[in-house]
């Protein structure tokens, strides 16, 4: 440990008139001080405020501007599944195993998808030919 | 150690304002010293835990604070920019004080900047050697070496002044 006290009376004596002295008063004001403090505190708080701010109108927006039930429903369904197959299979009927001729099953399955029109789409066929074949097809169904 | 509080920053701000306004006076001679002590109690209050001793880091970030403005304004005055300073006083003139105030001022603002620093620190701030040490970041003997130089350099000066008042 140092000694701190290892000073000369002289010395002494001068730290203690010295020390006599006394320092202008403090001409800074308090009250500005603390109000500086506090703002200066605030301040610091403030990108808090403005995250939690922007949260809340973010929030609000989203209980506010909902979207309709039946667009979303719309949205999240998609198309129906047999105008979605009409559209895809439109144009590609079901194709028979071979030309000129349609068993049964896979006649029956186009009739079922597209109704009776499924028979103009038979390979081979011409516009006028669809009257013929589909009373061939039709005795022949019954027939069988 | 928990956060500061206001009260707290007032209390300290009573018991060590005016030593660190007096610290500061010897580096801004005018409206800058009360800013630079009115940022460090700002910053003490912003600190997240209470530092071990706030005397003393009040003293040194004073001390930092105003070490950093002049040696922005001797770059300026570098730069050809000219400063006019109201001269401050230090210390109440009192008729029953046995030495004159704006005298001791004068010999104070004579000693080389760390002795005069050293000095105030340890009268007026009645810091211990080890807390001038701490705040200056220095040995304590070089501090003790330091604080009876400048007393020496005190007591000579006064003696000069007095003789010269005698023979006029």
């Amino acid at each position: 440990m140092y000694n701190e006290e290892n000073l000369t009376p002289a010395e002494q004596e001068l730290e203690s008139v010295l020390g006599q002295l006394k320092p202008i008063a403090n001409t800074l004001n308090r009250d500005l001080l603390m109000f500086n403090a506090g703002r200066a505190t605030a301040g610091k708080k403030l990108p808090w405020q403005m995250f939690s701010g922007v949260l809340i109108v973010l929030f609000v927006c989203s209980v506010l501007i909902r979207p309709d039930s039946n667009s979303v429903q719309s949205l999240s369904s998609g198309p129906e599944p047999g105008e979605f197959q009409m559209t895809q299979t439109l144009y590609q009927p079901v194709q028979s195993e071979s030309r000129g001729s349609l068993s049964y099953p896979m006649l029956r399955e186009n009739i079922v998808r597209y109704g009776l029109d499924a028979l103009r789409f038979q390979q081979g066929t011409s516009r006028s030919e669809p009257l013929k074949n589909r009373k061939q097809m039709l005795e022949s169904m019954l027939s069988s | 150690m928990a956060a500061i509080s206001q009260k707290q920053l007032a209390e300290w701000y009573e018991a060590h304002g005016t030593e660190l306004m007096l610290y500061a006076r010897q580096w801004n001679p005018d409206q800058r010293a009360e800013d630079v002590v009115q940022d460090a109690f700002i910053k003490l209050l912003k600190q997240r835990r209470c530092p071990d001793n706030v005397r003393a880091w009040l003293f040194r970030v004073v001390r930092n604070a105003s070490i950093s403005i002049v040696r922005r304004l001797q770059q300026q005055r570098q730069a050809g920019r000219k400063f006019l300073y109201r001269q401050v006083m230090w210390f109440e003139s009192r008729p029953d004080d046995l030495i004159d105030a704006r005298q001791a001022q004068d010999i104070l603002q004579t000693l080389p900047s760390h002795l005069c620093e050293i000095v105030l620190l340890r009268i007026w701030g009645q810091m211990s050697l080890k807390e001038i040490a701490q705040v200056m970041n220095k040995s304590i003997p070089w501090i003790h070496n330091e604080y009876k130089t400048a007393l020496e350099m005190i007591r000579k000066n006064l003696e000069h002044s007095s003789c010269t008042t005698k023979r006029t």
